[in-house]
């Protein structure tokens, strides 16, 4: 919670684009996320009709973008500091499709079963309970082809097929009960603070406020393996840099 | 277990329990019955081979032989039995964790100023290993956030594990954790595994040039190195004599990824022009091309064969229209027959060559310069140098070369010659000419004559492929 959640979000994509085979510069990010971010964008107000493209509210000044960049290049390097430098990362999203071809497409449309899975996977990703950090990708390709295939009353074979797969049935129980009971999770987030995902990305401030709200403290606290010493380094070199 | 059946129904209980029975199970169920009834133990085992049997003939043996050995009673469903039954591959979680600091390591002394940073020999406190520390030049660091090039050699360096490519234990971090956050004032180490030589220095401190036996190891172990990484879709783009490490055992290990890239296949459009040190970088680079692939590697590996024999680069240009006219004198002026795509090439455009080589002289005159070499040996450096880059072999079908296989054999890595190591002692700047630097903008050729290369040659005297050395 030292950053604001768009700032991690854009330093995150910057950092992928950067290492990847299409690298975008920091003007790009700045002038996309000042879009987004910006009022009159539908992005996370699912109410509003899209606005006819009006440069003024997502125009930027000069100061805004360097500011932006600054913050940017400041969460880089924390983010690769944090995981080591070791960038990674297998996706379950290639893996599932793969083994749907494996399978005929449990004879459904492929367009139909293909969609429904990449949705459970995308889905899975916001899973409160981290199931991407928890489970291998395999395991995440089997666990969503799996659920679309409940949804769409395909016919699976008899036999356990996901040992096929490397699954053991524990574990794709356990994932396959946590990718469907994220909807429920949305839903009581959403009773919970009313209009929390109507009005825009939720930001730091709001997160903080809800949660003084209810009375918990928030920080980077107890059980967690950050250093407790560097954190108030942190915090006491940020009061002396002037306010952001 | 039952908790766990909350989301499963019983028929696919039944449906796992039916399938997938292997012997090693029925093995395991047999002892058990052999504990409980020591006696009939032999029978058993006899009435159980029999059903092995059957179950191999026949799928429906199986529910009678179920209700026999069920061990315990009330066991709902198979499940337990079957986690150990069924193989499944595991693989390995790896683990994450933040950086380290450098304060884990004790530094000993500077090796070398390469190309993208300071390079010190260093010892690990807990364990005393020695490493080499090599830290990311800050100066990189630009309003684009941390250098790519950096970012791309630790992320292709961790993904790789060859015998014959450096390897990178982690990355480790300055000491004040609280900089990290200003970009600029923060440092970033990797920790490579330490070699006392590099090649570049071991040839020009060495009396006597390599044994041909010597080369051929060398070769042999670069060329395997180059398989890998272009296996990997690796293009590491700076391939030379100084970025080949060397141990006191004879291994050879290709470091300094600075310049490396992943490649898809097909390549990207747009690669970056200016790779590869002035003195190995291929024509076809030279002349402007930007869609290029493995083989700029391989004209690399090339050049590094004829160093390797002669102990001095091959091809010294002061600049790239010196460059590209040496590589011409060796390997003969591209013709339409030897290079069909070079007139396409932005660069070719601008060169003007001899208006018509004679035959004998627009040739390629490796075989006349390195003498020491064999039949294969100068088949396989031609093929190497070869100007046009679809000619050139892969390093797969290099390794496969019959230079490699003929006498004399690739000595063995534990008798090949020790050095005096120059890295233990002082450090010094590697003088490397027009190594290429990231965001330079690539120089044009410009207007080239190398029409004048080949008035000398006529009179050169044409012997049978051997000199004399003159004293």
């Amino acid at each position: 919670m030292l950053h604001e959640f768009s700032d991690v979000s854009a330093a995150a994509l910057f950092l992928v684009a950067k290492m990847g085979p299409m690298p975008r510069s920091v003007r790009d990010f700045s002038n996309v996320y000042a879009h987004l971010l910006s009022s009159k964008s539908s992005f996370f107000r699912p109410k509003q009709p899209l606005p006819p493209p009006d440069l003024r509210l997502s125009y930027q000044h000069e100061d805004e973008y360097l500011a932006f960049q600054n913050r940017l290049l400041a969460i880089e390097p924390r983010i690769l500091y944090a995981v080591s430098f070791d960038t990674h990362v297998s996706l379950p999203h290639s893996l599932a499709i793969t083994y749907l071809q494996t399978m005929d497409f449990a004879g459904q449309p492929k367009g139909a079963i293909g969609r429904r899975v990449v949705a459970y996977l995308n889905t899975a990703l916001l899973s409160p309970q981290m199931l991407y950090l928890t489970h291998q990708p395999h395991a995440l390709a089997t666990a969503a082809i799996y659920n679309a295939a409940k949804d769409l009353g395909a016919k699976m074979p008899e036999c356990p097929w996901w040992e096929v797969f490397d699954v053991d049935r524990e574990e794709l129980g356990f994932l396959v009960v946590g990718m469907r009971s994220l909807d429920g999770w949305v839903k009581r987030q959403k009773e919970a603070v009313p209009g929390i995902f109507d009005d825009g990305m939720v930001s730091r401030s709001r997160m903080e406020n809800e949660t003084k709200k209810r009375g918990i403290y928030i920080g980077n606290g107890k059980g967690n393996a950050v250093d407790e010493e560097d954190e108030v380094m942190r915090q006491m070199d940020a009061k002396s840099t002037p306010a952001r | 277990m039952a908790s766990k059946s909350r989301w499963a129904d019983t028929e696919e209980d039944t449906a796992l329990a039916a399938k997938l029975k292997k012997e090693k199970e029925e093995k395991r169920r047999l002892k058990a019955e052999k504990a409980r009834r020591g006696e009939t133990e032999r029978q058993a085992r006899l009435v159980g081979q029999q059903e092995q049997t059957n179950t191999a003939t026949e799928d429906d043996g199986r529910p009678p032989k179920r209700r026999k050995t069920t061990p315990e009673p009330g066991q709902g469903g198979a499940s337990t039995e079957k986690d150990g039954d069924v193989k499944l591959l595991r693989f390995p979680s790896r683990p994450w964790d933040k950086c380290r600091s450098v304060e884990n390591y004790d530094c000993l002394n500077d090796i070398a100023e390469g190309t993208y940073g300071m390079v010190s020999r260093a010892k690990e406190i807990a364990s005393g290993r020695v490493v080499a520390l090599k830290r990311l030049k800050a100066e990189l660091m630009d309003r684009s956030g941390l250098p790519v090039t950096g970012l791309r050699e630790i992320q292709i360096l961790r993904d790789c594990k060859h015998r014959n490519v450096v390897s990178l234990q982690e990355v480790v971090v300055g000491d004040d954790t609280s900089k990290i956050e200003k970009y600029n004032a923060f440092s970033i180490f990797l920790v490579l595994e330490f070699f006392e030589h590099d090649l570049k220095t071991v040839l020009e401190y060495m009396p006597e040039p390599f044994l041909l036996s010597e080369v051929k190891l060398l070769l042999y172990q670069l060329t395997s190195g180059v398989a890998y990484l272009h296996d990997h879709w690796i293009l590491h783009r700076d391939l030379k004599t100084s970025n080949l490490l060397l141990n006191n055992r004879g291994r050879l290990k290709i470091a300094d990824f600075g310049m490396a890239r992943y490649v898809g296949d097909p390549a990207p459009e747009k690669l970056t022009q200016l790779v590869v040190t002035l003195w190995y970088r291929a024509p076809e680079l030279l002349l402007g091309t930007r869609s290029y692939g493995r083989a700029v590697d391989m004209w690399s590996v090339g050049c590094i064969f004829a160093e390797l024999l002669t102990r001095d680069p091959v091809f010294q240009g002061s600049n790239e229209v010196d460059q590209i006219t040496k590589i011409f004198e060796l390997c003969g002026v591209p013709t339409s027959e030897t290079w069909p795509t070079f007139r396409s090439l932005p660069n070719a455009r601008a060169l003007r060559l001899p208006p018509k080589p004679p035959p004998a002289a627009a040739g390629s005159v490796i075989r006349a310069r390195f003498t020491q070499l064999t039949n294969a040996g100068c088949a396989l450096l031609s093929d190497l140098l070869a100007l046009d880059p679809d000619r050139r072999p892969s390093a797969h079908e290099m390794l496969q070369h019959r230079y490699f296989q003929e006498d004399p054999k690739p000595k063995p890595e534990s008798l090949f010659p020790t050095f005096p190591s120059k890295a233990g002692q002082e450090r010094r700047r590697l003088h490397e000419p027009h190594a290429p630097i990231r965001g330079e903008e690539a120089a044009e050729l410009g207007e080239v004559d190398v029409s004048g290369i080949f008035q000398g040659r006529e009179k050169e005297e044409r012997g049978g492929g051997f000199q004399l050395r003159m004293v």
